[in-house]
């Protein structure tokens, strides 16, 4: 019955916007291949508004300097360039068809041919209409590229990501009206740029700097739509001011900066600071999000954290809301430190319900995708005590870990052992030492071994 | 965003266009933006026909809807750790259920459920049909394309060369 039903051309009886659907999941020059199949796929590769042109076509050209290109080479580079330019010069002049998708990624050369083929891809793609244009050029960190300013007035664009580029402002105000998503990559851009350009978006929902270097005041003001903020690591920045009513996640990594803090929607924090500065310094810092509820802390040694007790005692702890404090560090603490730092931690965030301490992978992963290699949990408050401990989730003493469940139902479970069982009586008493000191522990049952 | 009024236990009757009636419950129905929009306008009551899906069709459409009702893995969680790992493990199943769902799928079945889909504008069937006949398509030379869907080529020869020729580009 199969064989009958396969006979039938269904796929080319698709309606074309299923097509074009389709083919959105494919490399450009595959669907380009797909244009001699027949009438119906030809017009569907010419009207096919998702277009990539990315290392699946430039991967003979992943060299960085174009002096590394003999004549021959450069020669067909510069032939490529024309037929991929004219592949989108023909959907805006000859067609008008309005694009989805346009992405160039691209390793960034530094010549006069180079720069005019990108930029007609912008010009075209802008003209077009494009939603989401992606212009990536991949580089150490040279940014001569300087964007077309067209791309400042492109007010169909809904998410912009730009990478290894600079951006220089223009004599009108910058109109990004439609503008929900931008990311910035190695993007280099002075104080008046970026002031024009966050100016210019009033709708923008998710933005991410990274790497991004040149203005050294971050003015989030007006972008009352913004819910989700990535600063990670603009080494120049040396203040920020929030005014962002609907904020509700921020990433930040890089030095301690000035802030002024109008956010009270913000309840979920990722940070990463140097913590080689004065301990009273990067307290007055965290003091700014006194209101956050969740914070993510990375840090390279966990015993970098610790507050001496003089201090603690002068000064209010600065994160008096916090419900939830996880502590990533490189150097996860041994038996002997967890103790002291958990102590830190519980004055950090004396209302935490959950505090823990791991070994996380890098920072500025998606935010529910990092896994614990190490986590030691322990919800100071709630009735049953959790202690976690494990590595790659994975029980290395699994006997142990059975025995230990039964003998600790109520106040302790201690999962996926990793450290020797002596040891073990070390760690769980100078961790349970110290939570002791806090009242709401005392009144539980503290049973250590069976 | 107004969220339509959805009650648990009431059902949507939904007939397919060769008659068959297939009750769906309206939490599992507002995956398809198309009923979700009916229901908001309050227009559910009685058969709802749709008239471009058939019943074998309806049957895997409703199938998938079940088995993502309750599986819904977006939004903002800030649950603690444990729940993290049980949230990333369902995902992993229901990838793993996505793709056998799809994979058991015949050519036939496929174009029917790509164009059920769109109809009743449920995203993620659309999309994971999608990326299945592009994965079916990837890497494949125009003639292999040709004999595995029966594409009949309507150029001529000379025609075909000139289209080959226009996008050189694409297969040196």
């Amino acid at each position: 019955m199969n064989k009958r039903i396969d006979k039938v051309d269904r796929i080319s009886e698709l309606p074309e916007p299923i097509l074009h659907h389709i083919l959105s999941f494919l490399p450009s020059d595959e669907v380009a291949r797909t244009s001699v199949l027949s009438t119906k796929w030809e017009t569907a590769w010419r009207t096919c508004p998702v277009l990539k042109f990315d290392s699946a076509i430039f991967k003979d050209y992943s060299l960085h300097s174009i002096t590394n290109l003999n004549e021959g080479e450069l020669r067909r580079r510069n032939e490529l360039f024309n037929c991929l330019a004219q592949i989108i010069r023909i959907r805006h002049c000859r067609f008008m068809l309005s694009m989805e998708k346009f992405t160039l990624e691209i390793s960034l050369f530094v010549d006069l041919e180079f720069a005019a083929f990108v930029e007609q891809c912008i010009c075209h793609a802008v003209g077009c209409n494009v939603k989401e244009l992606k212009i990536l050029f991949i580089a150490e960190d040279i940014n001569w590229y300087i964007i077309p300013p067209i791309l400042l007035f492109a007010d169909s664009i809904e998410h912009l990501e730009l990478k290894c580029c600079t951006l220089k402002s223009p004599r009108n105000y910058v109109n990004l009206s439609s503008l929900r998503k931008l990311v910035l990559s190695k993007v280099y851009m002075d104080d008046h740029m970026i002031k024009n350009l966050l100016g210019g978006c009033p709708l923008i929902e998710i933005l991410r700097l990274e790497d991004c270097g040149g203005f050294k005041s971050l003015e989030l003001v007006g972008l009352t739509r913004l819910e989700d903020l990535f600063i990670i690591s603009c080494m120049d920045l040396v203040e920020i001011n929030f005014e962002t009513p609907n904020l509700q996640f921020l990433a930040y990594a890089g030095n301690i900066v000035s802030l002024s803090v109008n956010a009270l929607a913000l309840s979920e924090i990722y940070l990463m600071i140097p913590l080689n500065v004065e301990t009273q310094r990067y307290i007055e810092f965290l003091a700014n999000f006194y209101f956050s509820e969740v914070l993510t802390w990375h840090i390279s040694k966990s015993v970098d954290v610790m507050v001496p007790r003089e201090l603690r005692e002068k000064i209010p702890s600065p994160l008096s809301n916090l419900k939830l404090l996880n502590l990533n560090c490189n150097v996860a603490p041994t038996g002997r430190t967890i103790a002291k730092v958990v102590d830190t931690l519980l004055w950090f965030a004396p209302h935490a319900k959950t505090i823990s301490v791991g070994k996380f992978g890098d920072f500025g992963r998606a935010r529910q995708q990092t896994v614990p290699e190490i986590a030691v949990t322990c919800p100071h408050r709630s009735l049953n005590d959790v202690i976690t401990w494990s590595k790659n989730r994975k029980p290395v003493c699994s006997s142990i870990e059975q025995r230990s469940r039964e003998a600790w139902t109520k106040t302790m479970r201690i999962r996926g052992l990793w450290l020797a069982p002596d040891k073990l009586y070390h760690f769980v008493f100078s961790a349970l030492v110290s939570y002791s000191r806090y009242p709401s522990l005392r009144s539980n049952s503290i049973r250590v071994g069976a | 965003m107004s969220t339509p009024s959805v009650s648990v236990n009431r059902v949507l009757k939904l007939k397919s266009s060769d008659g068959e009636i297939f009750e769906v419950k309206q939490t599992v129905a507002v995956q398809s933006g198309v009923l979700k929009q009916m229901m908001e306008d309050g227009c559910t009551e009685g058969e709802i026909p749709l008239n471009n899906v058939d019943s074998p069709t309806l049957a895997k459409i409703i199938e998938w809807c079940n088995k993502h009702h309750d599986n819904d893995v977006e939004g903002r969680v800030l649950s603690e750790e444990r729940e993290k790992e049980k949230e990333k493990e369902k995902a992993a199943d229901m990838k793993k259920w996505e793709s056998e769902f799809i994979d058991a799928l015949n050519r036939d079945e496929i174009y029917f459920l790509l164009t059920g889909s769109n109809y009743m504008d449920i995203k993620e069937l659309l999309d994971c049909a999608a990326q299945k006949v592009a994965d079916m398509v990837k890497g494949k030379t125009p003639e292999a394309i040709r004999e595995m869907f029966n594409i009949q080529s309507d150029f001529t020869e000379e025609e075909e060369e000139a289209i080959r020729k226009e996008n050189q580009w694409a297969f040196d």
